[in-house]
């Protein structure tokens, strides 16, 4: 309701109160002892958050030569806040948004940000920026943002208990059909050796949080083509139809947790540590596999000591392919307010900060004899300190290091997908190493499906979208625990279709041809 | 016949006292998990379903908040808001109360005007406009100042000061004492169960300040306890994607017996209240409810 009602208040009022003055700190050149100032607005996720007038703070102002005022708020409340400052006219010159949504394509629309085509070109770090990365923060041609670097090959990818698999006699599951046994004999046949029928086969969560769907033919990408040659959405796919009639005799064979409809993700993750599932998801990162919140191979040892991860290949597809489907390859967008048009100075100090931040360090260089890297982290014993020839953050990190104000880098556009290997070398638990080798070997093996649907921007899409997904993904789960029959399937589909689900692919695939954007497959 | 009615009434009793008893207990079972959970061990936690009695007692997520400087800070932020929101809340409200009880110059307008902001509200963005234009932006006194007069309690207290006998007043303005002391001197003593339950209503309140901590305090400095505790608990997950975890690299990202741990912490200072003022509560939510 309250976001509901944001949304309704922000639309009404953004248009008039863009051209309003406020007094307060929106954008200004205001000079002061010749130094250029720069309000910035961003979400964070460092603890504690970092405050006005810092270590750091003074460290960019110095470097930069500008008077450097940043606001963060930590990333689960930034939303809110943002749409009542743009809506209050209080816009500052930079604005941060964790993804391209509903709201960046309307303020986009609506002249709040500035156009950044003829700027990039300049920068060394935004040259390696790959073209569906640009598409996706450009509404009608016009880069509207300066997007941050995220693997597109991570994201949770489904890994499976290896030991259990040994222990039963089991190959690792290529297929749906072999995936069903897989799964019910590891909920049926005792494989943690208790003696108690306490196991689960294939973790699944409430909503279907995380797709089990291994591979880009049967997820929700768009990745299938209906009889008129149109894409179309994963869900109302032939794919989707054989997970979930597959999902259904899992269920019935006991395979399934038998409260999973009602189980949030985070419950599994605990489940799985506890070591009572045999098939979850965990993505590549530098502390993942030791976290102590979702994959913690640490704490699943106590129980099983004998504990194997595997991370599970692409099924092979129907059409000969086979592969995950690419993440939106950035993470955290950087806008800039629009009045800074006759600005050009400012614009460029924006930028070259940006550019400046958004390097990457190799693994191997993050040294405190490399200036930069020592520069960014604070300075060593203050920001960071060496432990076994690896950089670890001080409590006092975000107090001193630069590099906090910008927020973490997951890797940089020129190093690419290869950032993962960094991953395991930056690891400082073995777990977190173990688990980042094993993901990354099964990952740069695979092929990735590119989604045409992230880089056009579809109103109608974004309007209907989420409303076709939540209902998609209610009737999947009438349909997986039984309550309605998979005989329905075509029932559902037409369903699908009249609840907006054929006006979304008319249009979005109006502007795909209209952009002469197509899926692409990739290979790592 | 005696003995029978006695005989029913004891069972109506005794299911009411069983049924009121099982109530209460849901309502005292989450808290004493938290209890629980916050002295458990991860690992513990994990394993077990329904963690009633930790087999081994840890202080481990109470060192990791009480060692939080950033939840020390709030929490003093907090108790600096309620102890000062709510004396200022209470002040302004009895002054008004009372003066509208008087018979003053466009006194119906000015009920009407109160009563008028009781049904409807500013909403979110235009309060925020306000805020920024009166330069209340980042005090703490944007907490305090434009939710200071509830109107709901002040209708309330108006109609306790309106029950309060005539003839006081008048055998004081006889004794010549003015407006102010009469207000201060007889009015306000004999007030106190409605100050004090008034109070309370808005200690809690202020205690619980957090949306609009979020929105007009940009120095983390100046936040709450409350829009820390959400850090703690909730840990700054992305809600769109779950990079957030992993983006925020080597943050300790605290266990749910942290989070237990928090909400604790959070809600016992106010909880300690209550006894204290639980004599004049009864008495002062009374208030206006018949009026003579």
């Amino acid at each position: 309701m309250k976001r509901f009602l944001t949304v309704t208040l922000s639309t009404v009022l953004l248009a008039g109160s863009l051209a309003a003055c406020s007094p307060n700190d929106k954008a200004s050149s205001d000079n002061k002892n010749g130094k250029v100032s720069i309000t910035w607005f961003d979400l964070t996720a460092q603890t504690p958050v970092p405050e006005p007038g810092n270590e750091a703070i003074k460290k960019v102002n110095k470097k930069f030569n500008i008077d450097f005022k940043p606001q963060y708020i930590p990333v689960d409340l930034y939303d809110d806040k943002l749409s009542v400052k743009m809506a209050s006219g209080d816009i500052p010159d930079v604005i941060g948004t964790e993804l391209v949504d509903t709201n960046y394509v309307k303020w986009a629309k609506q002249g709040a940000f500035l156009p950044l085509n003829d700027y990039v070109k300049k920068y060394e770090n935004f040259k390696a920026i790959p073209q569906s990365v640009w598409d996706a923060v450009s509404v009608d041609g016009k880069i509207y943002g300066i997007p941050l670097f995220f693997p597109s090959a991570g994201g949770k990818r489904p890994i499976i208990r290896q030991d259990w698999l040994d222990k039963l006699g089991l190959k690792m599951p290529t297929n749906f059909e072999e995936l069903e046994k897989v799964a019910i004999a590891f909920a049926t046949q005792d494989p943690d050796g208790n003696g108690k029928n306490d196991t689960v086969g294939l973790g699944l969560a409430k909503g279907i949080y995380y797709d089990p769907s291994f591979g880009v033919y049967w997820g929700n990408s768009w990745y299938h083509k209906n009889k008129d040659g149109q894409l179309i959405p994963g869900q109302i796919s032939e794919g989707s139809k054989e997970k979930i009639t597959s999902l259904n005799r899992m269920f019935k064979a006991g395979a399934l947790d038998k409260d999973w409809a009602i189980k949030e993700y985070n419950e599994v993750f605990k489940d799985f540590n506890a070591g009572k599932v045999g098939i979850w998801y965990e993505q590549p990162g530098p502390q993942s596999g030791a976290t102590p919140t979702n994959l913690n191979l640490a704490t699943l040892r106590k129980t099983a000591p004998d504990a194997k991860i595997a991370a599970i290949p692409a099924f092979q597809q129907p059409d000969g392919k086979s592969g995950y489907s690419y993440l939106a390859g950035y993470y955290r967008v950087w806008m800039l307010n629009s009045e800074l048009k006759n600005d050009q100075k400012k614009v460029e100090k924006i930028l070259e900060m940006m550019d400046y931040m958004t390097n990457y360090v190799p693994a191997d260089e993050q040294k405190a004899d490399n200036e930069y890297f020592d520069w960014t982290m604070g300075g060593e014993g203050k920001g960071y300190k060496m432990t076994d020839g690896q950089p670890e953050k001080t409590d006092d990190y975000s107090k001193y290091a630069p590099l906090a104000l910008f927020w973490d880098k997951m890797g940089g556009f020129a190093i690419g997908e290869k950032v993962m290997e960094d991953y395991a070398k930056q690891a400082k638990a073995p777990e977190a190493k173990e688990f980042n080798n094993l993901m990354y070997d099964m990952l740069s093996k695979s092929n990735f499906y590119i989604s045409p649907v992230g880089r056009v921007h579809s109103d109608v899409f974004n309007d209907k979208a989420p409303v076709l997904s939540e209902y998609a993904t209610n009737e999947f789960t009438k349909m997986i625990v039984g309550q309605r029959p998979i005989s329905d399937w075509n029932k559902f589909v037409e369903e699908y279709m009249s609840k907006g689900g054929k006006d979304v692919i008319d249009d979005v695939n109006k502007l795909l041809k209209e952009n002469k954007i197509k899926g692409e497959w990739v290979k790592e | 016949m005696l003995n029978k009615r006695s005989l029913s009434e004891k069972i109506v009793d005794n299911t009411n006292i069983i049924l009121l008893a099982l109530i209460a207990l849901t309502m005292l079972f989450p808290f004493y998990y938290m209890f629980a959970v916050s002295f458990a061990t991860y690992e513990e936690f994990v394993k077990t379903d329904l963690l009633l009695w930790p087999k081994t007692w840890v202080l481990d997520a109470y060192e990791y908040i009480l060692g939080s400087k950033e939840f020390m800070r709030s929490l003093g932020v907090t108790v600096y808001v309620t102890v000062v929101g709510s004396l200022v809340s209470i002040m302004l409200t009895a002054m008004m109360a009372y003066a509208l009880t008087r018979n003053i110059f466009g006194q119906k307008i000015y009920v009407f005007l109160v009563l008028f902001t009781f049904v409807f509200g500013a909403g979110m963005i235009p309060t925020y406009m306000v805020v920024q234009a009166t330069g209340l932006m980042d005090t703490l006194w944007a907490l305090i100042i434009p939710g200071a007069i509830s109107s709901f309690n002040l209708i309330v207290m108006r109609q306790f000061f309106a029950s309060l006998p005539m003839d006081l007043t008048e055998a004081a303005i006889i004794d010549g004492a003015n407006d102010l002391q009469i207000f201060v001197k007889i009015i306000l003593p004999l007030s106190k169960p409605a100050l004090a339950a008034f109070g309370l209503f808005y200690a809690v309140g202020y205690w619980n300040s957090y949306f609009s901590a979020l929105l007009y305090l940009s120095d983390p400095a100046k936040w709450t306890v409350q829009v820390v505790l959400r850090q703690l608990v909730i840990l700054n997950q992305s809600n769109i994607l779950d990079a957030g975890v992993q983006a925020g690299m080597d943050n300790p990202p605290p266990a749910e017996t942290v989070g237990m741990a928090a909400i604790l912490l959070a809600t016992v200072p106010i909880l300690i209240v209550y006894p204290f003022l639980q004599k004049h509560f009864a008495k002062g939510v009374m208030l206006g409810s018949v009026k003579e």
